[in-house]
């Protein structure tokens, strides 16, 4: 079991907290010029999300966590869990529902995915920036109509809803940023 | 210190510089005014603080080993017990570990002492110090006092020297997490009062004076039928802590005991332990005048006068690390 101390602290460190892997987000060195010093720690709980803070005594260690961001391709789902596959090693890997998340409307299979691995399991599934989907279901394009304003919802392949120009007809291909869902234009 | 600096270039700019040269001038001319005289004391010495919450840098030579001094405190006091003049000392000092927005571990440090002064009266010179140098920066800087006591009764509403070791811990265990459960009586007092209570002190110069028992360093006790206070005070602007002062504890008998004690926590912190400083303890029992003395952070001084938010924006170079 390998511990960090507080002078080891900084930004990216993965440790264990009450149990769960959170990521040190900024390290703040605090000290009454007469008293005990402090480290007044960031972190982003990396199972919930959240943000939190914590202050530590000076010199105190907490258990590093055991957690590798990886690039693995996705490769399907069936129902229960998400498979991703480690490209320099063939290795699978399955990574349930609560990992894969708000990410699961984005995944087309074979797209590259930041994979989270925590103790060797899939922790959290980030997709690409950027990806290419089709359009399933969008009220009719409106011919011409480039110049003006205005945007329509519309469904794409994986089920994410997306605001898109009233031009854009069902069965295009579009691009979309994953981080802001936002349209970024037509794919031929 | 910003961003895009390439690594060879100073952190401060010059006009902070032009003032830094300045302020430690207006420094030197009040003092020179009042006939309180510059000393320079060592900065290498055998002996250093044993002080649990500071670490000396440490160096070899000749097969012995030699301190950076944290503060010229010792050599002042020595000097003091000896001429019973009023000494100033404005220079380095040296704190091993201590690298923050607020901390280098080489700094200058302003201290001075005033023989037959007691804390109240060196408070007010602090505040004609801060006015004297600040007349270009802030015309409209105010000073106030308070007692530990009344801020921790305020914010926390407890009181910090009555209550009991099990209710501060579970404050610190509530507020801080569980990490807190066996803290010393001290280390719940420190986390509280830097965590809660100073970023809510008035803005401005603020006084904090009659300190825990516990956290009394180097300064005389003052009794009260309850509890026992530190004649102890720290000085504050805008929320960040300045500078510590003390109505300076006399008795080396007393003196040597403390150190001792400092010796006994430092062995449970699992940090070797100090050799007790017997020229300053001979010094003490040689006679040390009734006085009051302060250390004040000059970098920090400048910073706030500023208006700048980190130490390295006032020094020329930055800490190396």
């Amino acid at each position: 079991m390998t511990n960090y101390s507080t002078n080891e602290f900084k930004s990216g460190l993965k440790v264990i907290l009450d149990g769960d892997p959170c990521s040190i987000i900024e390290n703040e060195f605090v000290k009454p010029g007469k008293g005990q010093a402090f480290s007044r720690v960031k972190l982003k709980n990396l199972k919930t999300l959240k943000t939190l803070e914590r202050t530590f005594k000076s010199g105190e260690s907490i258990e590093a966590a055991d957690v590798v961001d990886m690039d693995m391709q996705y490769l399907y789902n069936d129902g229960d869990f998400w498979y991703f596959m480690d490209l320099s090693t063939f290795e699978q890997y399955q990574a349930s529902r609560q990992a894969v998340a708000d990410s699961v409307k984005w995944l087309s299979e074979q797209d590259m995915c930041l994979v989270t691995l925590y103790n060797g399991d899939p922790l959290l599934v980030v997709p690409p920036n950027h990806v290419e989907l089709q359009i399933v279901e969008t009220d009719p394009g409106v011919r011409g109509d480039t110049a003006q304003g205005g945007n329509k919802p519309a469904k794409l392949t994986t089920g994410a809803i997306v605001k898109v120009p009233l031009f854009v007809d069902q069965g295009e291909t579009i691009k979309v940023d994953t981080r802001t869902s936002e349209y970024l234009g037509r794919v031929r | 210190m910003t961003e895009d600096k390439k690594n060879w270039e100073p952190s401060a700019s010059i006009e902070n510089l032009k003032t830094r040269s300045r302020v430690l001038s207006k420094i030197r001319q009040f003092f020179s005014e009042r006939f309180v005289l510059e000393v320079d004391v060592p900065n290498i010495s055998q002996n250093t603080v044993s002080d649990p919450n500071l670490d000396s840098f440490s160096l070899r030579h000749n097969g012995s080993r030699l301190y950076l001094q944290t503060s010229p405190e010792y050599y002042l006091k020595r000097l003091l017990a000896d001429t019973r003049e009023d000494f100033f000392y404005l220079g380095k000092a040296f704190r091993s570990g201590e690298v923050g927005p607020l901390h280098n571990p080489e700094f200058t440090i302003l201290e001075w002492y005033r023989c037959g002064w007691d804390e109240f009266s060196l408070m007010d010179e602090v505040f004609d110090l801060i006015k004297f140098i600040s007349n270009e920066y802030d015309h409209s800087i105010k000073s106030q006092k308070f007692t530990y006591l009344n801020y921790f009764q305020k914010i926390m509403n407890i009181n910090p020297h009555t209550a009991t070791l099990a209710l501060l811990q579970e404050i610190c265990v509530k507020r801080f997490g569980s990490q807190w459960n066996d803290a010393s009586r001290t280390c719940c007092l420190d986390l509280l009062f830097s965590q809660i209570i100073q970023p809510k002190l008035p803005t401005g110069i603020v006084f904090i004076y009659d300190f825990p028992e516990c956290q009394s360093g180097l300064s005389e006790i003052r009794e009260f039928p309850e509890y026992n206070v530190s004649r102890r005070f720290e000085l504050f602007y805008n929320s960040i802590e300045l500078g510590n002062g003390y109505f300076e504890l006399t008795s080396g008998e007393e003196q040597r005991s403390r150190f001792l004690s400092d010796n006994i926590q430092r062995k449970i912190q699992f940090k070797h332990s100090i050799a007790v400083d017997e020229n300053l303890l001979s010094a003490l029992d040689h006679g040390l005048p009734n006085c009051s003395g302060i250390a004040i952070g000059f970098d920090r001084l400048l910073m706030c006068l500023i208006g700048e938010k980190t130490i390295s924006s006032v020094i020329s170079f930055p800490w190396e690390s």
